[in-house]
């Protein structure tokens, strides 16, 4: 339907250099993909995943095209290997081989033909498309829901992690300005107890 | 020789010797033995439990003997789980029940251990493409509890993908499935299907049968045919012994027990119809479910529980859906359909119409829905099909006159004259493309228009005498569409398009006609590249945000849902010229990890706002059905604001620091590390990443299910093949 079979066969084979990265912090810019990823090789292009219908929470994510499949393909086992983290901590970035339906401009499979007609309502199939519709509707609200949940997990998550953090800078906070301004060695003294850097 | 082994009173006996060791000779290698009811054989693949740890071990039984002192022994050849050797993995795919063979050298080969300390047999079925490996069937692999194709080399620490060679001493061929041997006494081979042994007798007998076993096998669902049992009757003996021996095993058999009584009813049942692969799914579901980890099933369950819940919500409450934006929809649906009802009956070609433009009058007064013009339908869409006949005639005539008097009664916007056309026409088996969809012209101008349909009328109907006339239909929609100031540069599009469209269709028409020859369903309109599609590429256009942005405060924006997920943009934007016959921008919306594998969606810009709900509202009534059996839904897209700094979670900071480092901050460039194993923010990332993982279990949990419910659905619909064909 219009693309040629070399065209499809290119598109194809940008696909399996691409890489699908997500779980991104907004203020990740372009430049600074670039960066991060361009210690696994040559990075040849970064597209953001516009979100035009979620809600405007979700992490954003982006495709990520490199020079050969074999670097993308040690990017993906990198990052599943070790948490990489871009522009800020302690959330890891995932990343996924990308697939053709990510791509926005993308040429239509070759060799498919679409066909569409309408129902009349005497058409036993009519009351089946009919349903297929509800089938889809509930199946839009349930993940729907899902993503709300994720969110909402997500978002507790980091909560606690906030929470952890806090604490343990507080208790860092206090080690350190005990050390620093003597108590800690006047107490010793006091108890007999050696408090010593070395 | 009959052992007690005092400490467990569990029943054994040895089965086949093999041989005698070479060293000592006291040592005696046996092929297979009995323990606790279980029969195993070498090279069968058994559990083991380790102490203290909750997940049994999986391994391969490589060597059975026992030794002078009478201890029994076994060496175990291990499997290893994915999460076991996840580091190595790396992005490789793995199959859900996937486990991976140790080899080469080095610790987490192999062990010698205790025979008693077998828990169990376990199914594990080798899918591996060597030609040595019997391909396991269908039905072998919705049994199997575990796969494996690849091995891992614990000398070297890398997965290989083929199984070749020596792995721990023993070629690689005893680690394949078991070939099919018809053992006297020993191990019943049958094939489920195949019915070896009770030849056609359990063809017509779907009660009981004899399912497959070879030493891989735990499931013995033995359940034999009478006739079968009578046919060999030490067969009869074994499988006699073998049915106490399933209800007996171990209760530390994995929990297994209440799977395998399951499965055997179930199989039962799936027997009856070896073909019904879907109820094996079924199965092979609560399989999958009880031998997963079991953080899975609780989130599976956990996340059951969540669609109950919001199945219950959303029938209580039926504005919840999300595409239908608002309950009003719904009653413009039943609206809709009660008068599509009415008009079913008008289907025969003979009939009058008034009756039928009256109610449709009556109704337009009643709804206070906005509508189309009904001086589109004026315009008989030269469709992409060979017109078919002169029965359509009549119908052309008085579908002209319903519009007539529609637009002297009823308030401008008008209509579902279209709707009214489309039962009665696809009834005919007509090109149901009579929707005109000029919905391109500004609507606002009906009062002018009153007037031009009585003039057009005659010229029409005489027009489509014979094949459309092209010409004078344009003539009409021109002249009409003269009058009208707001959209005289749409004209000339749709002219254009007509024009282009014109000469496209002789092309077309040889393949439909065949399915046209159908009654039941209406016209079947292959999606070729609509006429503008190519002006796509001409200019670039604005970015699609502010577009988007726009088209939504306009009123022009619609969200096509339903669609398939590899349809490109220009593909959904000539879905919608040749279904509505409204020229749009499409933008498909892009996949992303979360989406679902089966529904695709696109936002489409349409030209007017009357254009937008013209879609939306003929999508909802009729059904566009496309190929593979999908019907078109669409809603008026409404597209999330856009906040200045939305917040991230995950990213966290200390304030203190912050401020104090803020200087630095600005200056520094990208920051982006790996993190070490010894900070805290490598802990934290860890549970991030189990958050992670596990939404994206429950995310394809979600979606698996949602495949089967479509599939039932799908079986419903009954299509002829040029549309089955994708």
């Amino acid at each position: 339907m219009g693309t040629s079979e070399a065209e499809y066969a290119a598109f194809e084979e940008k696909v399996k250099r691409t890489v699908y990265l997500d779980n991104i912090s907004p203020q990740v810019t372009e430049s600074v993909m670039r960066t991060a990823l361009s210690q696994f090789g040559n990075v040849k292009s970064v597209q953001f995943i516009p979100n035009y219908l979620e809600s405007r929470n979700i992490p954003h994510c982006a495709l990520v095209e490199m020079e050969n499949p074999k670097q993308a393909s040690v990017i993906v086992k990198e990052i599943a290997e070790f948490p990489f983290m871009i522009l800020g901590m302690p959330r890891p970035v995932r990343a996924r081989p990308a697939v053709a339906n990510m791509f926005d401009e993308r040429p239509a499979m070759p060799g498919r033909q679409i066909q569409c007609h309408w129902l009349e309502p005497e058409d036993p199939n009519f009351e089946v498309a009919k349903k297929l519709k509800e089938l889809h509707g509930r199946h839009t609200a349930e993940a729907a829901f899902l993503l709300k949940k994720q969110l909402e997990e997500e978002e507790k998550l980091a909560k606690m992690q906030n929470e952890t953090l806090k604490a343990n800078y507080k208790k860092y906070e206090m080690v350190d300005s005990v050390m620093s301004d003597g108590t800690a060695r006047r107490l010793a003294r006091r108890y007999n107890i050696r408090v010593s850097d070395d | 020789m009959e052992e007690d082994t005092p400490t467990e009173e569990l029943e054994f006996t040895w089965g086949k010797k093999k041989g005698k060791g070479g060293k000592n000779k006291d040592v005696l290698f046996y092929e297979s033995f009995t323990f606790d009811g279980e029969e195993y054989t070498l090279y069968d693949c058994v559990y083991l439990y380790k102490k203290d740890e909750p997940e049994p071990e999986i391994g391969k039984l490589i060597k059975i003997w026992e030794t002078g002192e009478k201890a029994k022994k076994v060496k175990v050849l291990w499997f290893f789980r994915p999460c076991e050797i996840s580091n190595f993995l790396g992005g490789e795919e793995i199959l859900e029940n996937e486990l991976f063979l140790a080899s080469g050298e080095g610790v987490g080969l192999a062990n010698l251990n205790p025979l008693e300390s077998i828990a169990g047999k376990c199914n594990v079925l080798c899918i591996s493409k060597h030609k040595e490996n019997p391909q396991p069937s269908d039905e072998e692999l919705q049994m199997a509890e575990f796969v494996f194709h690849r091995t891992f080399d614990v000398g070297l620490q890398k997965i290989a993908d083929k199984m070749e060679g020596i792995i721990a001493g023993i070629d690689v061929k005893f680690m394949f499935n078991k070939k099919e041997i018809q053992k006297p006494g020993g191990v019943l081979k049958v094939d489920l299907g195949k019915n070896e042994v009770c030849g056609n007798v359990i063809a017509s007998n779907e009660t009981m049968v004899l399912s497959k076993k070879n030493s891989f096998k735990e499931n013995i669902t033995l359940e034999t045919n009478e006739n079968c049992v009578d046919s060999s009757t030490q067969e009869n003996g074994d499988l006699v012994k073998h049915k106490p021996s399933l209800v007996e095993k171990p209760a530390s058999g994995v929990g297994l027990n209440s799977s395998d009584t399951n499965k055997m009813n179930e199989k039962l049942e799936h027997v009856s119809n070896p073909m019904a692969l879907l109820r094996f799914e079924v199965k092979s579901d609560e399989g999958e479910v009880k031998h997963g980890k079991v953080h899975a099933r609780q989130v599976e369950e956990e996340e059951k529980v969540k669609f109950t819940k919001d199945n219950i919500d959303s029938d209580n409450r039926p504005t919840k859906k999300a595409k239908l934006d608002t309950g009003k929809i719904r009653e413009r649906i039943h609206v809709e359909v009660e008068r599509k009802k009415k008009f079913t009956s008008v289907c025969d070609p003979k009939v009058k119409n008034d009756a039928s433009i009256e109610v449709g009058n009556d109704k337009n007064k009643s709804s206070d829905l906005k509508h189309r013009s009904d001086t589109k339908v004026l315009y008989p869409k030269v469709s992409d099909e060979v017109d078919h006949g002169q029965s359509k005639k009549p119908k052309l005539d008085t579908s002209i006159e319903v519009p007539n008097d529609k637009s002297k009664s009823s308030d401008p916007k008008c209509v579902n004259a279209t709707k009214v056309l489309s039962p009665t026409m696809s009834a005919l088996d007509d090109i149901s493309k009579l929707k005109s969809a000029k919905d391109s012209l500004g609507t606002n101008n009906s009062p002018l228009k009153k007037m031009k349909p009585d003039d057009k009328a005659t010229t029409i109907s005489n027009g489509n005498d014979g094949n459309l006339p092209k010409a004078s239909q344009r003539k009409v929609k021109h002249d009409c569409r003269g009058t009208d100031k707001e959209s005289c540069k749409k004209i000339n599009l749709n002219e254009k398009a007509m024009a282009l469209s014109d000469g496209k269709l002789p092309k077309v028409p040889p393949t439909q006609s065949q399915s046209m020859a159908d009654k039941v369903d209406g016209l079947v309109v292959e999606v070729t590249r609509h006429p503008n599609g190519d002006r796509r590429t001409w200019f670039k256009g604005f970015p699609w945000e502010d577009r988007i942005q726009n088209a939504h405060e306009q009123g022009t924006l619609v969200l096509l849902q339903n669609l398939d997920p590899a349809y490109t943009s220009a593909q959904v934007e000539d879905i919608v010229w040749h279904g509505i016959k409204e020229s749009c921008t499409a933008k498909m919306i892009q996949r992303t990890a979360n989406s679902s594998p089966h529904y695709g969606q696109a936002l489409v810009i349409l030209k007017t706002r009357e254009a937008a709900q013209k879609v939306v509202r003929e999508l909802d009534e009729g059904c566009l059905l496309m190929s593979n059996g999908r019907p078109l839904v669409g809603s008026i897209g409404t597209p999330c604001s856009s906040e200045r700094k939305p917040p991230f979670f995950g990213h966290l900071t200390i304030e203190k620091l912050w401020h104090q480092n803020a200087r630095e901050m600005k200056e520094a460039i990208s920051t982006s590390h790996c993190s070490q194993p010894n900070t805290i923010e490598y802990n934290m990332a860890m549970e991030w990443c189990l958050q992670q993982e596990g939404s994206d279990l429950f995310w394809k949990n979600l979606y698996k299910q949602q495949g089967k419910e479509l599939r039932q659905l799908k079986a419903k619909l009954k299509l002829k093949d040029a549309l089955k064909a994708k």
